[in-house]
């Protein structure tokens, strides 16, 4: 590709979740907030604390977990903050500029369970909070901050717990132009993205009744954060994001519009092991669904398997969930039903490549996966 | 035949043909079963429907908080919730504040409404507050971010414009989302805006504090555990409270209000007793000659007795659906007179429906068929004991013996006696009810004297008065019994009716005078409230400083106020400048000391004013201890002196500004008192200050008006009371009329062989109006007599004791003097007209009659 124009799943995914939920808020407030259109210049590590003059932004932690017996483990955890207004008000201590929403999940490959948790708060008496200087997101006692070169994660609930100390193998990732991922039509329809996308290390977990285990784990991080939204003809999306065994990485993402069909924003980005990145377009590959998952508990159906092709690079992958059954249910926070979870890559053929993290949104709006025929 | 055949089959071939066969004696039975459940009903019905929803209004607000954090001095600091977040066990901490404040569409007032802040954004939100389960996600967040933007009742979703005025200037409010008309909505009868905290905060400029943090813990944690963890911090200013504990307090604020009403209602509950219980045995005396035609076809004695009880359960089940139908029609408006009061007493009550329970109906539906049948069982077995001949004679032998009747006299003065120790003050703190207690024996002791004094009537007066006077006292002696409840049950209700007009008129006196006296400034602007002595919001700076620039002011005050709990219970405490209370000689102080040595004790002393509902609720004197919570820990003051104030039954302490602000930190007055120059033209100043101040919603009075408010507040308070006061008036009025028909029906036999013998029409319409004018005038004179000593326990018990209310005794003779003359012609026309249409009657026709 000529333009390294890259796409980010989350800004799409969760701005739209987001959106979904706090739209009217966003649409009052946005003109106040400062637009994403390249005028702000990136600088490390700072900006990988908040942007509150800025309407949305994330951090977002999905990875793999190891034991000492090779037992396989997932996890999410992610911090979103939502801008109120630019300024905190004054009056009252609980005056909101931002509230923060958190959600937490963990897969056990072994049990084939699925476990998640959320959170939100108005971050009254530091009860959530994001620094500006660096990395430092907290709602109550889930947490993510660097310290010197290393990324402390922690998160418990439910007698469920997580902690875990990362350092990136691999340079921080800018996506779009030096940052800035534009995607959309209209002047600030963008956002400034970042992530990284191999971070390793080692740490705890502990699973409601079971005893503490150390694990080591291969995390993605993206953070990004814009004041625009997704265009209300976007239902959905399906995104990837593939840790690959030769020490690449693929991120592709599949926006659908309302007739589930990809859009000509999906994108992608081919990470190197070297750390130079490549943007994929929506014409430089195809998302097969391969079966689909009917969730007992919300009705909604997604699908479960998949094949991805980037006939450009020769590239093909078979990507299927270690666990069908990975659905969040948001109720107390975003209130946004989706499926976020682990998954293995192999190749077509059927050698194991690599580990994925998978998510799928919009499907509760009543959309069948379509199955590839075989 | 097995009993219950021959019970049913006479009751249906007999009892049911005799009693449609007598329409008028079976429906004035009825109508006085059916009045007696019916009041009694009504009153149940709308004082706990009004009590349940003021206990339980706020109660719903933290429905499934099992544990609260308040402060004592009305408010807690909100940084404590760091240290309350990170106690092990507590799941959440959710803030909320709450005040009373006038809502308006812009043209027309829509009444208080309870206006409440909370964290709008807790993830206990929905748990803490189901209702906002129904609404948009999207919608709650704008409750953060915009101003005045508040949930408000679903009621209410149409209206174009709301505006509050917390700070006197007007805020519109922007409706987000409504909420569902049951829970907290229905709980304070739609009158409820929700906001965020934060905006909350800033409407009424508050910033810092927060009424109280309701407690979420995890699941499988111990309140009790909780509560000691908390405790061990040692955080200043905070107590902890569980719902239940609140629930108590809630009630033990309000038992005065409780124990009156339930005194007011035994009463009228009595005096609906004794109507039916009047209705029930005449009808069962008038049955009589029905009755010996069965025993001589050879029904049993005891079988008779049966069947009466029988027939009179029958006819008081009946009467009691009847009276439940009246009981909550009347309830409709009973509950709107039971609100007001609680509302102007306590907290503003909204309570629009009318609860009915089983449990409230059931004792009031098993009223009328107990008191039918305890009524009919001497009845009956007097009845079904006569020999045959005097059944059919149709004239039962219905005068006890003397000796039956000289151990009632003493009964009843035994009881008279008793009184006395019950209402004793050392009993009364005790056990709040013997005031209840002591009443009853009054009114149980006053009527056990009436036998005896219709006797002795009859001994003295006999002699001296016309024939028909004396055929007519001879006949009330004969009928001893039947006559005696009659007199008791007019006496009570009169008594009843005399005693609360005089205890009301004996407090409104006391009220004007008070009033006169704490309102000598002579302009009061203050700030919206729910009354004139419970202001709820606060006056912005700038009419302070507009007031010192007003010509004709030589002084000023300013009130802050807030309510705090000392002891359990909520006490106001008004910050104020003693040099002006005691230099324009404000307050009505209890104790004779000149005022100058009382200004003396207050500047060199740190003094403090206690109202005297406060004195006699925490027990404090002059000289006494008293330490008021403040936000961060309690200040200990020195009683200066008890004046007397009927503003709250709670209490009310009055402390210089500077130690209010030190306890509860700066914040704008609710109030300001202007003192004119000599001269000053009143008038002038008024429109001056309703000019400058015309966009806001201050009230601006001059003390004229404000002493004409508190007199209106003064009667709805007493609205309640009023009405049963003419429950009272009415049940006298029906029990006269029952009464005096009842005696006629039951003569009319008598009457027509009167006329057979010669006997002229206008000496039986004598005979008739002179027996009626007695019973009349003896029920007057013993319910005047009840009406005194009610009075007395009303005004020197139950106020002063329930309320904490020194009140003077006025005897308003016009009133008894009325009340007599009235009494007595009612029963003389109640006599007198019947008696006239005897009196014409044919005496064969009215032979033919039985």
């Amino acid at each position: 590709m000529n333009s390294p124009v890259r796409y980010l799943h989350l800004f799409f995914g969760f701005l739209f979740l987001l959106s979904s939920v706090l739209s009217p808020t966003l649409s009052v407030s946005e003109p106040s907030f400062r637009k994403a259109v390249g005028d702000y210049t990136l600088s490390y590590p700072r900006d990988h604390g908040a942007h509150p003059e800025y309407a949305t932004e994330w951090w977002y932690f999905t990875g793999h977990l190891k034991d000492d017996s090779s037992n396989t483990l997932g996890f999410q955890l992610t911090f979103f903050r939502v801008g109120i207004q630019p300024e905190r008000p004054t009056g009252s201590a609980w005056g909101v500029d931002s509230v923060y929403l958190a959600h937490f999940a963990i897969t056990d490959d072994r049990t084939k369970s699925f476990r998640h948790f959320e959170d939100q708060s108005r971050g009254a008496f530091g009860e959530a909070g994001a620094s500006q200087e660096g990395l430092s997101v907290w709602l109550k006692d889930w947490r993510a901050e660097m310290i010197g070169g290393e990324i402390i994660l922690k998160a418990k609930s439910g007698g469920n717990s997580l902690s875990l100390v990362l350092k990136s193998s691999k340079p921080l990732t800018l996506h779009g132009q030096s940052g800035l991922s534009i995607k959309g039509e209209r002047n600030g329809d963008a956002s400034y993205y970042s992530s990284f996308t191999r971070l390793t290390g080692k740490g705890e977990i502990q699973l409601a009744g079971e005893s503490i285990r150390a694990v080591s784990a291969s995390v993605w991080m993206d953070q990004e954060f814009t004041s625009s939204s997704l265009s209300r003809e976007t239902l959905g999306w399906d995104w990837f994001a593939l840790q690959l065994s030769d020490g690449s990485e693929l991120m592709l993402y599949q926006l659908r519009d309302t007739a589930g069909k990809p859009t000509k924003f999906s994108a992608g980005t081919l990470i190197h092991p070297t750390g130079e990145t490549t943007h994929l377009s929506s014409s430089d590959f195809t998302i097969s669904t391969l079966s689909s998952w009917t969730s007992p508990r919300s009705g909604v159906s997604y699908p479960s398997k998949w094949q991805l092709q980037v006939p450009q690079y020769k590239l093909g992958f078979t990507v299927t969930p270690t666990v069908q059954d990975q659905e969040l249910i948001t109720d107390s926070s975003t209130g946004v039903t989706y499926w976020e979870g682990r998954a293995e890559v192999s190749s077509v053929e059927g050698s194991p490549l690599g580990d994925a993290y998978v998510e799928l949104v919009g499907y509760q709006r009543g959309e069948t996966p379509t199955v590839a025929k075989k | 035949m097995k009993l219950s055949t021959l019970l049913s089959t006479l009751l249906r071939n007999v009892s049911v043909k005799q009693l449609l066969h007598e329409p008028l004696r079976t429906a004035l039975t009825l109508v006085g079963i059916a009045l007696g459940v019916g009041i009694f009903t009504s009153i149940q019905l709308a004082t706990e429907s009004a009590f349940e929803s003021f206990t339980n209004s706020t109660a719903l607000l933290t429905a499934n908080a099992p544990l609260s954090v308040v402060g004592a001095s009305g408010s807690v600091k909100e940084e404590v919730i760091a240290p309350l977040r990170s106690i092990p066990g507590v799941r959440a901490v959710l803030p909320q504040s709450s005040r009373f404040l006038e809502v308006t569409n812009g043209t027309a007032p829509l009444g208080f409404f309870q206006i409440v802040g909370i964290d709008i954004f807790s993830p206990a939100l929905r748990e803490y507050l189901p209702e906002t389960d129904a609404l948009p996600r999207a919608e709650f967040v704008k409750l953060l971010g915009r101003t005045s933007a508040a949930l408000v009742p679903d009621q209410l979703k149409d209206e174009q414009n709301l505006f509050i005025a917390p700070q006197g200037t007007k805020e519109e409010v922007e409706i987000i989302g409504t909420l569902p008309n049951d829970g907290v909505s229905q709980a304070f009868g739609g009158k409820i805006l929700i906001f965020d905290i934060s905006q909350f905060q800033r409407l009424f400029n508050d910033a810092g504090r927060v009424d109280r943090y309701d407690l979420l813990l995890e699941e499988g944690s111990s309140p009790d555990a909780i509560t000691s963890e908390i405790l061990k911090r040692s955080i200043p200013g905070i107590t902890v409270s569980t719902p239940g504990g609140e629930r108590a307090q809630s009630e033990r604020v309000t038992a005065a209000f409780r124990m009156n009403l339930r005194f007011l209602g035994s009463i009228a509950l009595f005096a609906a007793a004794l109507l039916v219980y009047n209705t029930v045995s005449f009808s069962v005396l008038l049955r009589r000659r029905d009755f010996g035609i069965l025993l001589a076809l050879g029904l049993k004695q005891s079988d008779l007795a049966k069947l009466i009880l029988l027939e009179m359960f029958l006819l008081g089940v009946i009467g009691s659906a009847v009276g439940l139908v009246l009981g909550w029609i009347f309830s409709q408006s009973s509950l709107t007179l039971v609100s007001q009061s609680l509302s102007t007493l306590y907290l503003p009550v909204q309570v629009s429906k009318v609860a009915l329970t089983f449990e409230i109906l059931l004792p009031c539906f098993l009223l009328g068929p107990l008191v039918a049948v305890s009524a009919s069982i001497i009845p009956a077995i007097e009845t079904a004991s006569l020999p045959l001949r005097e059944q059919l004679s149709a004239k039962g032998a219905s005068s006890p013996s003397g000796r039956v009747i000289r151990s009632l006299s003493l009964a009843g003065v035994a009881l008279l006696l008793l009184a006395l120790p019950l209402s004793h003050p050392l009993l009364l703190e005790q056990h709040i009810s013997l005031g209840f207690l002591s009443s009853t024996a009054v009114v149980l002791g006053v009527i056990l004297l009436i036998p005896e004094a219709l006797l002795i009537a009859q001994r003295l007066l006999a002699a001296q008065l016309s024939l028909s006077f004396q055929l007519a006292l001879d006949h009330i002696a004969m009928t001893l019994r039947r006559n005696s409840i009659s007199v008791s049950a007019m006496a009570v209700s009169l008594g009843m009716f005399l005693g609360v007009t005089t205890m009301i008129a004996s407090f409104r006196g006391s009220v004007t005078g008070w009033i006169t006296h704490v309102t000598k400034a002579d302009i009061f602007i203050s700030s919206q409230g729910v009354n004139v002595s419970e202001p709820s919001a606060t006056l912005p700076p700038m009419v302070l400083s507009f007031v010192q620039s007003l010509p004709g002011v030589s002084d000023y005050d300013l009130l802050v106020s807030r309510k705090v709990t000392i002891d359990g219970r909520p006490v106001r405490v008004n910050g104020v400048r003693f040099e002006t209370i005691i230099g324009y000689d404000r307050l009505p102080i209890k104790s004779d000391r000149p005022l100058a040595e009382l200004h003396r004790d207050l500047q060199s002393k740190d003094c403090i004013l206690v109202s005297e509902a406060f004195s006699t609720r925490s027990k404090v004197e002059r000289g006494s201890q008293v330490t008021i919570p403040g936000l961060t820990g309690g200040r200990t003051f020195q009683v200066c002196d008890v004046y007397y104030d009927y503003a709250s039954d709670q209490g009310v302490v009055f402390i210089p500004h500077e130690r209010f602000y030190e306890l509860f930190g700066r914040s704008d007055p609710q109030g300001v008192s202007l003192y004119l120059n000599d001269g000053a033209e009143r008038s002038g100043i008024l429109e001056l200050l309703r000019e400058e101040f015309s966009n806001t919603s201050f009230q601006i009075r001059d003390n004229v008006s404000i002493r004409n408010e508190v007199l209106a507040v003064f009667d709805d308070t007493f609205r309640v009371t009023r009405s049963l006061q003419w429950i009272a008036l009415l049940v006298s009025g029906l029990v006269v009329l029952n009464t005096i028909s009842m005696l006629i029906l039951d003569r009319t036999r008598e009457f027509g062989v009167l006329r057979a013998i010669g006997a002229k029409s206008s000496q039986i319409r004598n005979m008739i109006a002179a027996e009626a004018i007695t019973i009349g005038a003896v029920s007057a004179l013993f319910g005047t007599v009840l009406g005194l000593l009610l009075e007395l326990l009303l005004v020197f018990v139950i106020n002063k004791h329930f309320f904490g209310w020194s009140v003077r005794m006025t005897l308003p003779l016009e009133l008894f003097v009325t009340t007599i003359i009235g009494t007595v012609s009612l029963s003389w026309l109640a006599g007198v007209l019947p008696g006239a249409f005897f009196a014409k009657r044919q005496e064969a026709t009215v032979l033919r009659y039985e």
